[in-house]
């Protein structure tokens, strides 16, 4: 492009007249043709809104939350299966107190028995493995018949009442 | 309006709304903070978008709002904020490298005006907004805004001639 050309729109545009297309212009001359030398400064400024155009942002957006209904369909179900069970557990409990005497008497012997074994299976409880700590606790549970025994004859007393 | 339709209303300008918001505030970390809040804000308004004829005006208004809302709030606390880019160096290292050290000139200057000026520089010569457009974001009439361009990039061109010419020719 001629000089004089570029020279009477640096003119409009210091005057803010020039049109988007009249700038396009400019700053395609600038960054592209070799500049006379007393036109270097506008090199730098048009060179620089060209440049600064590229920067962008990085960070995602923040349109992610259209699975949160998801989410609010977990947290109900949780809540349901937790007042389920809470209710499931209190109304057992009414349940024992209903129970006859001999059946409460067996219910506690069988949670004694289980007591016991459990007792056998800790000691019999190295830090190994689970395999290894459960061959070991029926080992000694044979030495200590005893308290199979125990074990069967409460649960016997259940299956006779029932 | 879903997920999708969102996005493709407002990828085009993100980066506008980013590139304004760090022309006022300079900062890139507030810059990024300010443009999240826009998208935010543009993303819970996503009913209303029809109404608005174009979205885009919308969020720049939105984004010059909040920016010049941030730089009261700096000023009533008088708490200056210097410009530091806490930025990862062995990249700006590069790119201080490549980029001619005039250009940081033009952007020292630049960020010199006032904020209105800086705004309608960056809008009009980065950004490429018609006048009737920056009218409408700024809510100024399209002669007030030619003036100010004007103005803005004359003092720009005075203090390039001056720094470019500083040690060569005397003033």
């Amino acid at each position: 492009m001629e000089l004089k050309n570029i020279e009477s729109l640096l003119e409009k545009y210091e005057e803010g007249q020039t049109s988007l297309q009249e700038e396009a212009q400019l700053k395609h001359y600038f960054t592209t043709e070799t500049v006379a030398p007393h036109l270097e400064v506008y090199r730098s400024l048009f060179t620089y809104f060209v440049s600064d155009k590229q920067l962008s942002y990085q960070r995602p957006l923040p349109a992610t939350r259209h699975n949160s209904n998801k989410y609010r369909w977990f947290a109900s179900a949780a809540v349901v299966t937790i007042m389920f069970t809470a209710f499931m557990t209190l109304t057992s409990k009414d349940e024992f107190i209903k129970l006859s005497n001999e059946e409460q008497f067996a219910y506690n012997e069988t949670l004694k028995a289980f007591d016991l074994i459990s007792n056998q299976m800790h000691k019999g409880a190295t830090p190994l493995n689970a395999l290894n700590m459960i061959s070991t606790s029926f080992e000694k549970g044979q030495q200590n018949v005893v308290f199979l025994e125990e074990f069967n004859n409460s649960t016997n007393k259940i299956f006779n009442i029932k | 309006m879903n997920e999708t339709e969102y996005l493709k209303i407002v990828s085009p300008f993100k980066d506008k709304i980013f590139r304004v918001a760090k022309r006022l505030l300079v900062s890139t970390e507030e810059a990024e903070d300010a443009t999240q809040e826009v998208l935010l804000k543009l993303w819970n308004h996503r009913q209303k978008f029809k109404d608005y004829n174009s979205p885009e005006a919308f969020a720049m208004t939105m984004t010059k709002n909040w920016c010049f809302d941030r730089i009261k709030s700096k000023q009533a606390q008088n708490l200056k904020i210097v410009h530091n880019n806490y930025e990862d160096h062995s990249q700006s290292l590069q790119k201080s490298i490549e980029v001619n050290d005039s250009l940081r000139w033009v952007e020292k200057h630049m960020e010199a005006l006032p904020a209105k000026q800086k705004l309608i520089l960056q809008l009009r010569d980065i950004e490429h907004y018609e006048f009737n457009e920056i009218a409408k974001v700024l809510d100024m009439t399209e002669a007030t805004i030619r003036v100010s361009l004007s103005r803005a990039r004359k003092t720009i061109r005075e203090k390039l001639t001056k720094t470019h010419n500083y040690g060569i020719k005397k003033h």
